[in-house]
């Protein structure tokens, strides 16, 4: 009963989120040149000029490009930033928090290890 | 294991990065946006060095006052309407098999990467009398003719809906991930139905993810600038649209500083009040 409503609910969200999709993909087979759904005629003329004009691929490469750029700028300062602050959401310097990492990372390999050790000897054992 | 302070200039290199880029990114810019509110308008050279509070003045006027309250309520309700359908979306997501996760994940993030024109574009068309839903509602037989539903205010909460769904999503889907599925699943040995579950167990273990989510789309709708112009009437102009008018098309760079900046004092302003509200209800426990 309720696996059946919350179905309904995800296929509902589904139908709403790609509504918009398919009207975009609709208007994009226009044969013409006006922002017209549904499409009055169908033709791919509006790919081909997207793939073969220089300014569209031109304007294609430049969005690649900035969003790269600025996705790895972002992400390696928000990055950074995060770290300035410790579990118990005290700040602190990057540096001391990695240094912290090390030796917790180390202690647990070595835990790890030990673990491992103890389970070999138990099917032995037994 | 208590992290050690670090002293001394060599452990501090690493702190220069995220500072230089803070201050030539952020901080820069925001301290001459500070400094362009307090000049005099100028209209050949857009503003000249001067303080005056003019620009600050003319925001008290029932126009701009009615404006600021439109804008802070509508994002409001469109932030409160977001979570309330993107948290059980998400929690109903992360049951799912991981496999069924990744599809629906990276469908969300082709949601996303619409902009605000092409949300616009496609709501109207939706919500139009020609092309639009209502031709299918009439169809069906609920609707006698077919209704334009837009440009109203529904339409602009639906468009200003839509934009900010896939971001509450992934930013709650990483919080609802990592939610203990023993905790449900104890609930529902001790007898409480699904829905029980997730009203006393799983919302009020996620209130601070719900409260941040909110507080974020709420921003993220104050931004918004095409919709409103696209889907709503000249009354439901938000303070984005005035800026924008007020920088670009008056190219009245002060004024439009001047209402940014205490658009961004009233919203932070709403934002802590959240914040101290949440707050509270988790000391009381």
């Amino acid at each position: 009963m309720t696996r059946t409503w919350s179905n309904l609910f995800m296929g509902l969200m589904l139908l709403i989120l790609v509504a918009p999709l398919l009207v975009i993909a609709g208007v994009s087979l226009n044969a013409e040149k006006q922002l017209l759904f549904p499409p009055v005629g169908l033709s791919l003329q509006w790919y081909g000029e997207l793939l073969t004009q220089p300014d569209w691929r031109n304007a294609i490469a430049n969005s690649l490009i900035i969003a790269i750029i600025s996705a790895v700028l972002a992400v390696s300062i928000a990055f950074t930033v995060a770290m300035l602050f410790t579990p118990e959401r005290k700040v602190d310097a990057i540096v001391a928090l990695i240094r912290d990492e090390t030796v917790r990372f180390n202690e647990e390999r070595a835990l790890k290890k030990r673990l491992a050790e103890l389970e070999a000897r138990v099917p032995a054992a037994g | 294991m208590t992290p050690q302070t670090p002293r001394g200039f060599r452990d501090h290199v690493a702190l220069l990065y995220p500072a230089l880029m803070l201050g030539v990114f952020f901080v820069v810019p925001f301290a001459i946006m500070i400094a362009v509110s307090f000049f005099k308008r100028n209209e050949l050279t857009f503003y000249e060095p001067a303080f005056v509070l003019s620009n600050y003045a003319r925001l008290f006027t029932p126009f701009f006052g009615k404006s600021f309250v439109f804008s802070i309520l509508l994002s409001a309700l469109v932030g409160l309407l977001v979570v309330i359908v993107a948290f059980p979306f998400t929690y109903l997501l992360t049951r799912l098999r991981r496999r069924t996760q990744v599809y629906y994940l990276v469908f969300i993030l082709s949601v996303l990467s619409l902009s605000e024109v092409i949300i616009g574009f496609t709501w109207s068309t939706l919500l139009s009398s020609t092309a639009g839903v209502s031709n299918l509602l009439v169809f069906v037989g609920l609707l006698d003719q077919p209704r334009a539903w837009t440009p109203s205010l529904t339409a602009l909460v639906v468009g200003l809906s839509y934009l900010g769904f896939p971001y509450t999503v992934l930013v709650l889907y990483p919080a609802l991930s990592r939610l203990d599925p023993e905790l449900p699943e104890a609930s529902r040995m001790l007898g409480a139905s699904p829905l029980r579950t997730f009203f006393l167990v799983v919302i009020p273990v996620m209130r601070s993810s719900i409260i941040s989510a909110l507080i974020m789309v709420f921003v993220f709708n104050l931004g918004a600038y095409v919709l409103p112009q696209v889907l709503g009437r000249p009354e439901h102009w938000t303070l984005s649209v005035l800026i924008t008018d007020q920088a670009i098309f008056q190219s009245n760079m002060p004024f439009a500083a001047a209402m940014a900046i205490v658009l961004m004092i009233l919203s932070l302003m709403l934002v802590a009040v959240t914040l101290v509200l949440g707050g509270a209800r988790s000391s009381e426990r």
